[in-house]
């Protein structure tokens, strides 16, 4: 995949992005202190485990975050207009419109009582003048170029007689049916078989393609990253630790949770009936350490680690940043070893067709 | 390498599972049966590793649940440790059963909320008739196996994350020195980090205590880490099953090649597989 990237007017900038919660011991800050850029057209992967702050962070881009029980400050601009703070009106007027969002859990993001072309529809009608005629044809046709077989008849069905796959399929049209510049695709394929992710993730990487949008690829699955990203961001603790083109990110990490997430990974022919190299311990979930955040699970920490926190630093290659104490060379040394690639066997199954018929409810 | 012998400790013949779902309400109509598993056969000997790959609706689950006659199988043998348990009585089934158990995939499902850590792992050990002092000192040496401190036992689950409390059924499912595991998507619902602690766990048990594994799971990627031999599931039906290596470097099944082109694999850089 190969995009024009202009680093100088990105769509999306984001700088010291802060974002916490109340909690019964006070405010938890789930988002600490967050930087990036996305350019129209490339896609960025968010790379987190649970609580890292990945979901936030998407969340808070486009507004959804509780007025009351979260607080947002720093920076976050969508073609130079700055999103927090900005008023609640002028918010719904962009969400859906410039930045639009494709959750995990389609069951629960769709209507239930809906039809989902009638769903498609009203996300037109919101932000563009068309009449419901109008909405409801292109509603039609978009759900026929998101590859869902005789879209006239699925648009009057409602989201529980759809399959998993259909559904997010549906989601996505909502989301690309005012041509956003940004979408913002939080786990999309997590809940769905091997086969239909495979194929939706080529879906989203046409689509973008075609309409030029920047994707924020939000997940916990490195293959996933690794498959259809050209930049990736790697979360812990509220911090991104690690970003790199992807090539680089998996071929050279820097980062020792980097190196962590990618021993984790079983299954690759090498490693089979290894030990994995796991990484002891869990995130933190309720209070962060002190110094690096990753310093307690870390094999590599000494003792600068527990009281400096480290900045995201650029190595040799200034789009390789990590933010690590260790030295230059012991990066470079262990990372050369931990380094992986993509191997793919084949291509993917056509689109699937219609809805729960031939497949499991 | 595990240490497998001949002997098979469980053979499955051409089993078969269909719910036939009545109609809700007294009138309506009901929905045709679904066939979950049909003519599925194998065996597992002692001391392997069998994987069970496939996606949603496959039929995975459905089969070990029958294996463990959690379910009732509506046609087929199961042979375990050379006695049928299909067709056996509950009280029979019940003394056969304490030679195998199970690992869920939903740690915060499977563990009774209310309900201590001394109590979730001595109630299998007092079903088993132990007293209370030797309840005790056997739940303490069962969460030192499984990597969790033996102080704990207090502890609710709701306490523990979801790693931790997967170790709690973990040790649950070795209380009764089982021969023979059934893990559904044991580590599905984890972190990938916390994964391969477990995923490392379920092999150092294997090897300390000889046990054998059923391994179902819709992630390929886990199944070729810890399987010797893997079924594939489509529809209720085996496609293809066999050596581990085999299936995975030379599928056979048109189904299989498909599965294994959704997942692009991270292979470390520089190891020779598949070049």
């Amino acid at each position: 995949m190969t995009t024009t990237i202009d680093p100088v007017r990105p769509v999306l900038e984001v700088s010291d992005l802060h974002v916490a919660f109340a909690t019964r011991r006070g405010w938890f800050e789930a988002v600490r202190g967050v930087d990036l850029a996305l350019a129209a057209g490339e896609t960025l992967a968010l790379v987190g485990e649970s609580g890292s702050g990945k979901s936030t962070l998407g969340l808070s881009l486009m507004g959804l975050l509780h007025p009351t029980r979260s607080r947002t400050s720093g920076s976050v601009r969508l073609e130079g207009r700055e999103l927090v703070g900005a008023a609640p009106a002028e918010l719904r007027a962009l969400r859906g419109r410039e930045i639009a969002m494709v959750f995990q859990n389609s069951m629960t993001a769709l209507n239930p009582v809906h039809p989902v072309g009638r769903q498609v529809a009203e996300a037109m009608l919101l932000h563009q003048d068309v009449t419901r005629r109008q909405a409801r044809a292109r509603a039609v046709e978009l759900l026929g170029e998101v590859g869902i077989a005789d879209p006239a008849q699925r648009s009057r069905d409602y989201p529980h007689q759809l399959s998993g796959g259909m559904r997010q399929r549906v989601m996505i049209a909502i989301a690309l049916v005012n041509e956003p510049k940004v979408l913002v695709a939080d786990e999309p394929t997590t809940a769905l078989d091997v086969t239909t992710q495979a194929q939706l993730l080529e879906l989203i990487g046409d689509l973008q393609q075609r309409l030029g949008i920047a994707v924020l690829l939000v997940t916990h699955d490195l293959g996933v990253a690794a498959r259809i990203a050209e930049r990736v961001a790697v979360m812990y603790a509220g911090k991104i630790v690690e970003r790199a083109p992807s090539e680089p990110l998996f071929r050279h990490p820097r980062h020792p949770y980097t190196w962590g997430l990618l021993g984790s990974i079983p299954g690759g022919g090498a490693t089979r009936h290894r030990r994995l190299d796991a990484i002891p311990g869990s995130p933190p979930a309720s209070a962060y350490p002190s110094g690096c955040p990753f310093h307690p699970r870390c094999a590599h920490a000494f003792d600068a680690c527990a009281t400096t926190v480290p900045e995201l630093r650029p190595a040799v290659d200034p789009r390789h940043e990590d933010a690590c104490l260790l030295a230059a060379e012991v990066k470079d040394r262990i990372g050369a070893e931990r380094g992986m690639r993509v191997e793919q066997r084949g291509g993917t199954r056509p689109v699937e067709s219609g809805a729960v018929g031939g497949e499991r409810a | 390498m595990t240490l497998v012998d001949g002997a098979p400790l469980l053979e499955v013949e051409d089993l078969g599972k269909t719910f036939a779902s009545r109609g809700v309400l007294p009138g309506w109509r009901a929905r045709t049966p679904v066939e979950a598993v049909k003519g599925v056969s194998f065996s597992v000997r002692r001391g392997e590793t069998l994987g069970i790959v496939g996606e949603s609706g496959s039929g995975k689950s459905t089969t070990i649940c029958c294996v463990a006659r959690l379910e009732q199988p509506t046609s087929g043998r199961v042979v375990f440790a050379g006695r049928e348990l299909t067709g056996m009585g509950m009280r029979e089934l019940r003394r056969a059963r304490r030679r195998m158990s199970m690992i869920f995939q939903d740690p915060y499902g499977s563990l009774n909320p209310r309900h201590d850590v001394e109590r979730i792992l001595g109630e299998p050990l007092e079903l088993r008739g132990m007293d209370g002092a030797a309840r005790r000192t056997r739940t303490r040496e069962l969460l030192e196996l499984v990597g969790l401190d033996p102080a704990c036992v207090e502890r609710r689950p709701d306490e523990f994350s979801g790693g931790q409390r997967q170790r709690i059924g973990i040790a649950r499912s070795i209380a009764l020195e089982p021969e023979l595991i059934l893990c559904d998507e044991p580590v599905s619902s984890l972190d990938v980090s916390v994964q391969a602690q477990i995923l490392n766990l379920l092999a150092e048990l294997q090897e300390q205590l000889g046990l054998t594994y059923v391994f179902v799971s819709h992630d390929l990627g886990v199944v070729r880490h810890m399987a010797d031999r893997v079924i594939v599931m489509r529809r209720g039906e085996i496609v293809e099953q066999g050596a581990i290596d085999a299936v995975y470097d030379a599928p056979s099944h048109p189904y299989t090649r498909e599965l294994l082109a959704a997942v692009p694999e991270l292979v470390p850089v520089g190891s020779g597989h598949d070049g």
